[in-house]
This record gives C-alpha cells, sequence and structure tokens, in this order.
C-alpha cells in the first residue's frame, strides 16, 4: 500500500516535470521567434493595390496559405548599420569600401520569385544596374540605381523644408527612396514586388559567416586592386570579406557591371546550394543562426512571416532555383546627363518574365522550337549579350 | 483536505455521501479518462483544422475538461495542457508528414494560448478544489 502511494508520487512528479519541460521548450520557441521578429530593422514600404481590398476581414489564420511570392532583393553601397549608424573605420577598411561616393546608390537588384507551387522553379532575375529606365515618381529616364537616391533626396528635401528633425527626415526619406525603387522595379517588369529586403556590406559579410561560408567557381584566376579580389581558378568557398570581394568585383571583366551580375548570380547559387543541399533550411537550429544573421543586418518590409516564407523555401530543391539577366541591348549606350548606360527595353523585359512566369511546355526532344520560336529568338540573342545561359543552383557554376 | 473529505465520507454514512457531490457542484462530473482523452480528440481535431482552430482547441478542450472533471482527476486535468500540445504537434510531425520546422513554429506560435490555458485551467481547478472543501466542511457541520 505504501510503496504503490511512493510510486505514485514519483510518476506524478515525473509527469508534472515532463509537462512542465515542454512548457519551458514552447516558451523558449516562442520567445527565440519573437525577438527575432522585434530585432529585425523593417520598414513600411510596401504600398498596397489600390483596387485590392486591403485585407480580408475573416479571422486571421495562424499562417497564411503559401502563395506566390516575389521579393525585391538590393544590396546597397551603404556604409552604416541596419539601424542607420555610421561603421566604424576598421571595419570599413576591413570591408575594403572604398571611398564613399555613390553610397546612396542600389547597386545589386534581384528580384526573386518563388512559386507556390513547389515542383514549378523559383527564380532570380537580375536587373543591371546602369539599366537605362524610365524612374517612378517622375523623375525621367536616368540609370535605374539611382532611383531610389532620387526619391530620397527629393523627399529629404521636402521634409526639411517642413522643418521635421534630421532623423525623422532621414528615415522619411529612407522610406520613399525605397519605395520609388519598388515602383520602379514594377513597373520595369510587370510583376508586384510583395517583399522587400536590402542589405549592405556588412550584412552581406556576415550572413555568409553564418552559413559557413557560399562555395563558388572560377573560370580564370582574378587579381583585381579596386575590389581586392585575388583567387585562383576551380572552385573555392568564400566567406566574410572574401565572399565581398567576389561579388563586388568589376573591373578587369569584360562586360563589367553585367559579367559582376553573373558573379552575383553564380554566388546567390551557390548560397541556394549549401542552404538546400545541407538542410539549412529544415534544421531549426541553422534557422536560429540565420534568423540571428538576418535580424543584424537586413532591413525587410513590415510584415513579412519569415517562417512561412521559410517553409515555402524548404519546399524547394536547388536545382529548381536559376537565375538569369533581364534581356539588355547595348551596354554602352550614351546618355544625355548619366554617361554611358545599359539599354533595356521595358516591352522586352515583361515579356520576358512572362516566360518566367509561364514557362514554355518543356520541348520534348531538347529544341526549343515551340510556336513563338521567333519571340524566344530574338529573346536570346538580346540574352546573350549580358549572359551566356541561365545560372541553375543544383550544381557550383563557374563564371568569369 | 482530502483526508478531511474520506473522513467526513465515512463517518457519516450513505446520506452525506450522496449529498456531498451533488451540493458542491451541481455538475455533471467526467470521469477521469474521458477528462483527458476528451480534449486530446478536441486538440487533435483543431490540428486537422489547422490555422488558429488548434490553440483554441487545446484552451477550450483543457479548460471544458478543468471545469468537469471529477475530483480524482485533477491532477492530470491540471498537467495536461502542455503534453497534449506536445503530443498533437509532434504526432503531425511524425505521423501527419508535417514539416519538422512548421511542427516547431507551431509549437511555439501555441505558447501564448497554452500559458493562458495553463492559468485558465489551474484557476479552475483551484476554485472547484476551495469550493468543494467549503462545501464539504459546511455539510459536516450541518450534521
Amino acid at each position: 500500500m505504501r510503496t504503490m502511494k511512493i510510486l505514485s508520487i514519483i510518476t506524478k512528479g515525473l509527469v508534472a516535470t515532463v509537462s512542465l519541460a515542454v512548457l519551458a521548450v514552447t516558451a523558449g520557441g516562442w520567445w527565440t521567434y519573437r525577438t527575432a521578429t522585434d530585432n529585425l530593422a523593417t520598414d513600411d514600404v510596401i504600398v498596397p493595390d489600390a483596387q485590392q481590398p486591403s485585407a480580408n476581414g475573416s479571422p486571421l489564420p495562424l499562417r497564411r496559405e503559401p502563395r506566390d511570392t516575389t521579393i525585391l532583393l538590393v544590396g546597397l553601397d551603404s556604409r552604416t548599420d541596419d539601424q542607420g549608424r555610421p561603421l566604424p573605420k576598421d571595419q570599413l577598411a576591413q570591408l575594403q569600401a572604398g571611398n564613399a561616393t555613390g553610397e546612396q546608390n542600389t547597386d545589386t537588384m534581384i528580384v526573386i520569385h518563388v512559386p507556390a507551387d513547389p515542383t514549378k522553379k523559383a527564380w532570380g532575375m537580375s536587373l543591371p544596374r546602369d539599366s537605362y529606365v524610365d524612374i517612378a515618381g517622375g523623375f525621367g529616364r536616368h540609370k535605374l540605381n539611382s532611383a531610389y537616391a532620387r526619391a530620397k533626396v527629393s523627399a529629404a528635401n521636402k521634409l526639411r523644408g517642413q522643418g521635421k528633425d534630421a532623423a525623422t527626415v532621414n528615415r522619411e526619406a529612407t522610406t520613399e527612396g525605397r519605395r520609388n525603387l519598388i515602383a520602379t522595379v514594377n513597373n520595369l517588369t510587370g510583376l508586384r514586388v510583395d517583399h522587400y529586403a536590402e542589405i549592405n556590406l556588412l550584412g552581406f559579410s556576415e550572413i555568409t559567416n553564418s552559413v559557413g561560408g557560399v562555395p563558388v567557381c572560377l573560370n580564370a584566376p582574378v587579381h583585381d586592386l579596386y575590389s581586392g579580389a585575388d583567387f585562383p581558378a576551380g572552385q573555392q568557398t568564400l566567406q566574410g570579406v572574401d565572399a565581398l570581394k567576389f561579388v563586388r568585383q568589376r573591373h578587369g571583366l569584360t562586360n563589367g557591371d553585367l559579367d559582376r551580375v553573373r558573379r552575383q548570380q553564380a554566388f546567390l547559387a551557390g548560397l541556394a546550394n549549401r542552404m538546400f543541399s545541407a538542410g539549412t533550411l529544415t534544421d531549426p537550429t541553422r534557422i536560429t543562426g540565420l534568423v540571428n544573421a538576418l535580424t543584424k543586418t537586413v532591413v525587410l518590409d513590415k510584415g513579412w512571416d519569415l517562417l512561412s516564407f521559410a517553409q515555402q523555401l524548404g519546399g524547394l530543391s536547388a536545382g529548381n532555383i536559376q537565375f538569369e539577366t533581364i534581356p539588355t541591348g547595348r551596354i554602352n549606350l550614351s546618355t544625355p546627363s548619366d554617361g554611358s548606360a545599359v539599354e533595356v527595353n521595358p516591352d522586352q523585359v515583361r515579356q520576358f518574365v512572362q516566360g518566367l512566369l509561364d514557362p514554355p511546355v518543356p520541348p520534348a526532344r531538347g529544341s526549343r522550337e515551340t510556336p513563338n520560336a521567333k519571340k524566344i529568338e530574338t529573346q536570346e540573342k538580346v540574352q546573350k549579350i549580358a549572359s551566356v545561359e541561365p545560372i541553375n543552383a543544383g550544381a557550383i557554376p563557374c563564371v568569369d | 483536505m482530502l483526508t478531511s473529505r474520506r473522513d467526513g465520507d465515512s463517518g457519516t454514512g450513505t446520506v452525506d455521501q450522496r449529498s456531498a457531490p451533488v451540493a458542491t457542484t451541481r455538475l455533471p462530473l467526467i470521469p477521469g479518462w474521458l477528462a483527458v482523452l476528451g480534449p486530446g480528440a478536441v486538440a487533435i481535431g483543431g490540428l486537422m483544422a489547422g490555422g488558429l482552430f488548434f490553440p483554441w482547441s487545446i484552451v477550450v478542450g483543457c479548460v471544458l475538461a478543468a471545469v468537469f472533471a471529477e475530483r480524482a482527476a485533477f491532477f492530470a486535468v491540471a498537467v495536461q495542457p502542455p503534453l497534449i500540445t506536445a503530443i498533437a504537434v509532434a504526432g503531425g510531425v511524425f505521423v501527419g508528414g508535417q514539416p519538422l520546422l512548421s511542427g516547431a513554429a507551431q509549437l511555439a506560435e501555441t505558447f501564448p494560448y497554452l500559458g493562458v490555458t495553463i492559468v485558465a485551467v489551474l484557476v479552475v481547478l483551484g476554485v472547484r478544489w476551495f469550493a468543494t472543501a467549503r462545501l464539504e466542511k459546511r455539510a459536516l457541520s450541518a450534521v
């Protein structure tokens, strides 16, 4: 009788302990999730469509159904951290950031499209920074990488005129700059950007560290004093400052910035390969590390449910991700006030995007003789100037 | 308290044995197994329904169990909310084929509801416990 009682007490104690432990784990998970979400630098940059009802009134489901997601990934040459504080000198020197001319330019712009259906291809599409396009907000035709800075400067002047303090002016003008860039990209591509991610030099370097380096491959050895890139040919794993040099080198490459775009695509392909092959996105501890790096260094739009997005990514495989560049014309188009720019035909870009969204039925015998072969042919011809063929993340692509 | 009830039951005979539960609750009590399996089943239903149904199924199932459970099941009812949550989510991952990350996220997101549930369950059980004790004392003194 007495042993029964003792046994019962022990059992109850054990059960209560397990219950408490589960509760503690849940609380810990919730706390991590919350801090990650709270520490994330966000900005209200996605302007809802006027025609669409803003939000459906039905009770908020905990987790939205996955749908196609279009993200604008922006690399900013800024020398500040994500909270807008200037970086210390030693860090700048380490990054080989160089002098700070044009640091408000968005020098890397990649539209990433992740389909809701994991069997469909996800793609990244680079928009060369020198693309000569219509800038939204009535700024006229200029280089794409100035869309952000132009709107920011104009908004800052207006806000300063209203007598706002410096911090407010900077914050609101930056939001305006981001919105203008998004609007410009929407106009150019015909897509609707759902989410925005902005990263600067330091952030990029930290993220590559958090995933333990990114595999890349070079066709030939490079030695460039401007970016500090000094790499042998062949496959190698880069992280931190070296990774930064790899994606920043432009001098000494045949097509200058367009070749740098290829570098960036190859790098992202390597990153995707690393994440999906190593199961980074399905491993909660790795996710935590990545989220920590991200919260420190990127600016995202408000209201991006990253967990849902991570899950959506988790359904992808590296072989199903592909990187391309928008079709471009002449790469030395002379312009009235912006020097030499890259010629871009918006109609061609939209057609190209449509082709990516609804890929033509896979050709049966390896030929591209589809009904609209003529269209594709012209596209390809133009595309070849910029890049030889799409970079697929299934393997580590070797680039110049 | 437990002993005092026993004393009361055994000491006052059949009349009190019948009147005590009626006086204490006036509620139709459910047996211990139902107080555990019931919320479990509700939680599984909520998990299958998805979205906010899951955390609310935990809240509703466990609080109802606390309201209606017979006194012998109080301990089980008090400790069950986290266990039911964990078992349901784990079942969703290992049996239902849900991605692990999704399960972890679900567990983390349920925490606020789970906290509310536990507090509510403990309050209900506490109120019932003391109310029973008081009523018994009154019944005892009446005799």
